[in-house]
């Protein structure tokens, strides 16, 4: 068993011609928080559904945790996909029951575990409502409890903070800061909220146009860009190649 | 004006444009070519009114006293439009639970467009769908058959009183289609719609059975009858079309009665559209009871099936039971009026599938984006296609027990047509199971929300009438295999059923197979908006 929860080698990912992920090496450390970071279409998503076993890779190889995506890993993770894995015709406290015992867990312990996270994630007060009335923050919350149900080693989070209240996110980064700290956890995280990934992640790694260009520690990565302070610096250096200054429109005065 | 033509044209090409990339540009041949099947069937059906029409009204031609008997051209007239406009009326009713309008007002609230051009064009676009083309014809033919008839009006009078007809119960479904959707916000209200609708169709239908010896629409319509009949819309355009052909004044009282008629119920519906497009759905709440279960614990069953039997019965039961009850009501029809045979409810086994072809041709389509769980969750894909065809079967098996009763009341039901029954039900339930999963897997359908209905269903509805057909063709071949080779007859079904059976695990197998092996699109399409 290496030292890694996530290690590919050259992993490509083609929709006929286009390249959505172009060879990329990932080595994410267990225990760590690692952000994985890209502007939109960068192929975040596409490279974390290779690595859950949704998609298949036009080429390279996928481990995590020591394992090729399969039912066995599926058992060991937990995900938060952009779509989030809800099924709307359920109450909040029925769909965490329901994917727990998917897990092979007991009616007694998912019963349990449900009501915990619920209580967790200030979910309580809304258990008989169906989850096509929750509103997006809930929505989240119930999914983030949904992909821990199970106590995965691996967590995958697909823009977990994405149309978040800022009390809401505030929530849910302590609440994963905490399990990270616990040291039980590895935490794969995309965002766009670079100060949220700043202050959570120790690991991040940049993608740009389906190309890893830069990966490490949080600090090594902004001390390798040159005039960067910030993650923010950093990442604007690295992908934007000279995009942000807008042109005005010739038809607004 | 020319803006609003201009939004208008805007609008027919936005539909245009989408339908034309769904069906070509995603190389939806299957698709196509089911539609077309369906399209050849429509016409091929349509076709057979024509004809019908024609020679009903020849040999009524040939016994004058048959056409007094009947009321006269006149009545005659006024009893074939409305059985053509009632099955008309029937099917806007089934489509409540199928389809929805031409341009979704909801979609439109951010952009300066008029809401009355969203519904003008709804209502015009009504009167384009499938089931008023196959209608056109048969009312040409009416006309023209009845104009031969002596002491009938002229052809042109009729024709013309039938377009206010159809534009008056187009309006009426317009009205119809805006209900739908306030119901589609309203789960509990949808219920007990659904629950009236069904004793609605029951008391009807029995009250039409009062009278000794006479079925049907067209015992209104007798001589005898007329003087009453005449002052209801059916009247109205008999009446419209007598009025025309004389050239009287009273051409024009008729002909308003039908165009405010049409006219009132089109912007009764547009109204009834701006006041829901405000309101926020009502959200549904689960009994206290329910909610604190800890979930389903099914004998014999692993804890992971009975949660997904568990997920996809809560899924069913919480998506509305509209047409799970119009089956019923549209077989007490169809049954007494149209098809009795020797063994009735073999249409109830093929009929009790029908109710339950909405969820079995879609199976993905309400798990949206959560469909991905299937491939992320440690669960098999045999598994869950099982438990979703066994929520199914379930649903349906209700459906057929209570057609059983309907017709243990309507008629002498003997136990042996209750065992035949029962054993075509479930000897032909693999066939739908598998070409619903097929079907769902290659044509996979989002509907979000608490909507029973998809919203796009074009191709589908082709589906619908391909398993029409299987379930057909596998309910009666026992019995025709029967009447043939001399097996009795329930050996013959409980041959087919063990058959199946056996056939069932390698087609669920199969199926599996096929969703892991186009999951990606599948996934797509169920990602995308409705």
């Amino acid at each position: 068993m290496t030292g890694f929860a996530i290690e590919t080698h050259s992993l490509t990912r083609r929709f006929g011609e286009q390249i959505a992920v172009d060879g990329i090496d990932l080595r994410v450390p267990r225990g760590s928080f690692y952000g994985f970071l890209g502007e939109n279409g960068a192929g975040k998503s596409t490279t974390i559904s290779m690595l859950t076993g949704v998609l298949a890779p036009s080429a390279g190889g996928v481990s995590v945790l020591g394992l090729a995506p399969g039912d066995e890993l599926k058992r060991r993770i937990g995900v938060v996909p952009d779509g989030l894995l809800l099924f709307d015709r359920l109450t909040g406290r029925e769909h965490l029951i329901f994917v727990g015992r998917l897990y092979g867990l007991s009616r007694e312990e998912s019963g349990r575990r449900a009501e915990e996270l619920l209580s967790t994630m200030e979910l309580s007060a809304d258990a008989r409502k169906l989850i096509a009335d929750y509103s997006f923050g809930m929505r989240k919350k119930l999914a983030l409890a949904a992909a821990l149900i199970h106590g995965p080693e691996l967590l995958f989070l697909d823009e977990p903070f994405e149309g978040v209240d800022a009390v809401a996110k505030a929530s849910l980064t302590a609440l994963l800061a905490d399990l990270v700290r616990r040291g039980h956890l590895t935490v794969f995280l995309t965002s766009h909220v670079l100060e949220v990934v700043e202050r959570l992640c120790d690991q991040v790694g940049v993608i740009h146009r389906g190309r890893l260009v830069a990966q490490g520690t949080l600090s090594g990565v902004v001390q390798a860009v040159p005039g960067a302070s910030t993650l923010t610096d950093a990442f604007v250096s690295l992908v934007g190649e000279g995009r942000g200054a807008t042109r005005a429109l010739s038809f607004l005065p | 004006m020319t803006a609003t033509a201009a939004q208008a044209r805007a609008l027919i090409a936005l539909r245009i444009t989408l339908w034309w990339r769904r069906m070509v540009q995603g190389r939806q041949w299957v698709r196509i070519a089911v539609g077309g099947m369906a399209a050849l069937v429509g016409l091929l059906f349509s076709a057979s009114l024509c004809i019908l029409a024609w020679q009903s009204a020849r040999q009524l031609g040939r016994s004058p006293e048959t056409l007094r008997l009947r009321g006269g051209p006149l009545a005659l007239f006024a009893s074939w439009v409305t059985l053509a406009l009632a099955g008309r009326a029937w099917f806007g009713i089934v489509a409540m639970a199928q389809g929805q309008a031409f341009l979704d007002p909801r979609r439109f609230r951010g952009f300066p467009v008029s809401q009355r051009l969203l519904s003008a064009l709804n209502l015009v676009a009504l009167l384009f769908d499938p089931v008023w083309l196959i209608l056109y014809p048969p009312l040409i033919v009416i006309a023209l058959a009845v104009a031969g008839l002596p002491e009938a009006p002229a052809a042109w009078a009729m024709l013309c009183a039938e377009i206010m007809a159809v534009f008056c119960t187009a309006g009426i479904l317009h009205l119809a289609a805006a209900a739908a959707a306030l119901l589609d916000a309203r789960p509990l209200l949808r219920r007990g719609f659904s629950v009236l609708l069904l004793l609605a169709g029951i008391a009807g239908f029995q009250l039409s059975l009062s009278v000794p010896g006479q079925r049907g629409i067209e015992t209104l319509f007798t001589a005898d009858r007329w003087g009453l009949m005449r002052w209801s819309p059916p009247g109205w355009t008999a009446q419209a079309a007598q009025a025309l052909s004389r050239g009287q004044l009273a051409a024009a009282f008729w002909s308003l009665l039908l165009l405010l008629s049409g006219l009132f119920a089109s912007l009764a519906a547009h109204a009834l559209s701006q006041r829901e497009l405000s309101r926020p759905p009502e959200p549904v709440r689960v009994s206290v009871r329910a909610a604190r279960t800890s979930g389903w614990k099914l004998p014999l069953a692993p804890g992971s099936m009975s949660a997904l039997l568990e997920k996809e019965a809560k899924t069913a039961v919480r998506i509305g039971w509209l047409q799970l009850v119009i089956v019923p009501v549209a077989y007490l029809l169809l049954v007494h009026a149209v098809l009795p045979g020797p063994q009735p409810l073999l249409i109830a086994a093929v009929y009790a599938h029908l109710g339950v072809l909405e969820i079995s041709t879609n199976a993905f389509g309400r798990d949206v984006d959560a469909a991905r769980a299937w491939f992320l969750w440690p669960v098999t894909l045999r598994s869950v296609l099982f438990a979703k065809n066994a929520v199914a079967y379930l649903f349906s098996l209700a459906i057929f027990l209570m057609l059983a009763l309907v017709a243990a009341f309507s008629s002498d039901l003997e136990a042996g047509q209750l065992l035949v029954g029962l054993l075509a039900h479930a000897a032909i339930f693999p066939l739908l199971a598998t070409f619903g999963n097929a079907i769902s897997v290659w044509f996979p359908v989002p509907v979000r929300g608490a909507r029973l209905r998809r919203v796009r269903g074009t191709g589908p509805i082709g589906a619908r009438l391909t398993a029409m057909l299987l379930l057909a063709g596998a309910a009666w071949a026992p019995y025709a295999i029967a009447q043939v080779t001399g097996v009795h007859l329930y050996a013959a079904y409980a041959g087919e059923l063990v058959a199946l059976l056996i056939a069932y695990p390698a087609l669920l197998g199969a199926a599996a197979r096929l969703a892991a092996s186009r999951r990606e699109s599948l996934l797509g399409a169920l990602a995308r908006d409705e």
